[in-house]
């Protein structure tokens, strides 16, 4: 498994127990405590763990005077980033306009939603592309140690 | 000048064009009927459809080769700095109301498809921009076809 895989398998596995313990949190808040839905979200505070996969490079270096990476591993980071971006713009669309219809031209809508919108992006983007680095390089499996 | 180059152009020109008119007609209603009615005048944006255009203008010639590593090379650049000023940008457009607001409030629901389509000029621009400065505005480029 080489440094990209590393990289990817770990902003994965944050992403996923950030958005496992946010989706817990808010639902036993609701469901079991029996708060208000509004206050209930107040679990998705555990999307701040997401905040960890800012150590991924940290915590796999590049290692000096070896090759970090060939022609390959740099096709599949820019196919992993292009498809990341398509599904971002896609569910960008969908969030900006959605409320839009929904509410009409001269609705409200809380100013809260535009901070969502920006950590919903990043953690989509970062998902996608972990998943299609993973993906392209077979999971593990077939990615050449460097 | 080869059909990324074309495309770049031709983006450029309309956001440029657009933004023109657009700065035009509001300025002349805001003398003419004063300032609320003269905002009308931002539909002349609706110009930057004609950039969905420019994969039809400059289609890829049957047969061909449209472009080589390097254009390809190029392209993917052009869209990884596109995207490290799209984000500040994004950041920026959500934020910005967010701390001039205040939390608790609210801010009209047709703000957010403005913000979308001002964050995708952005990134058109930033692309057109990057495309052209890479290639040397036209003036290096040896045409492929």
């Amino acid at each position: 498994m080489n440094r990209a895989q590393k990289m990817a398998r770990f902003s994965l596995i944050v992403i996923l127990i950030a958005l496992s313990l946010s989706a817990i949190t808010v639902s036993a808040l609701y469901l079991v405590v029996g708060l208000p839905i509004l206050r209930a979200l107040a679990g998705f505070g555990f999307i701040g763990i997401c905040g960890l996969t800012g150590l991924a490079p940290v915590l796999y270096k590049k290692e000096r005077g070896k090759v970090d990476f060939d022609e390959r591993d740099l096709l599949i980071q820019k196919k992993a980033l292009l498809r990341a971006y398509t599904i971002f713009w896609f569910l960008f669309v969908l969030a900006a306009m959605i409320p839009f219809f929904i509410l009409g031209p001269k609705g409200t809508i809380s100013v809260k939603y535009l901070p969502a919108m920006v950590f919903g992006g990043m953690v989509t983007v970062m998902l996608v592309q972990s998943i299609v680095t993973l993906e392209e390089y077979g999971r593990g499996k077939k990615g050449q140690k460097k | 000048m080869n059909r990324w180059q074309k495309i770049a152009w031709y983006n450029l020109i309309i956001i440029f064009v657009s933004f023109s008119l657009t700065a035009a007609v509001v300025g002349i209603l805001a003398l003419k009927y004063g300032m609320p009615k003269a905002l009308g005048g931002l539909g002349a944006l609706g110009t930057l459809g004609l950039l969905g255009l420019s994969p039809v203008l400059f289609r890829k010639k049957e047969g061909k080769v449209d472009y080589d590593e390097r254009d390809k090379l190029i392209f993917y650049r052009s869209i990884q700095i596109a995207y490290a000023v799209f984000w500040p940008v994004f950041t920026a457009a959500c934020m910005v109301p967010w701390f001039i607001v205040g939390p608790n409030n609210s801010i009209p629901s047709n703000a957010l498809p403005l913000m979308l389509g001002a964050v995708g000029i952005t990134l058109v621009l930033m692309q057109s921009l990057t495309t052209l400065i890479q290639y040397g505005w036209g003036g290096k480029e040896k045409n492929h076809e």
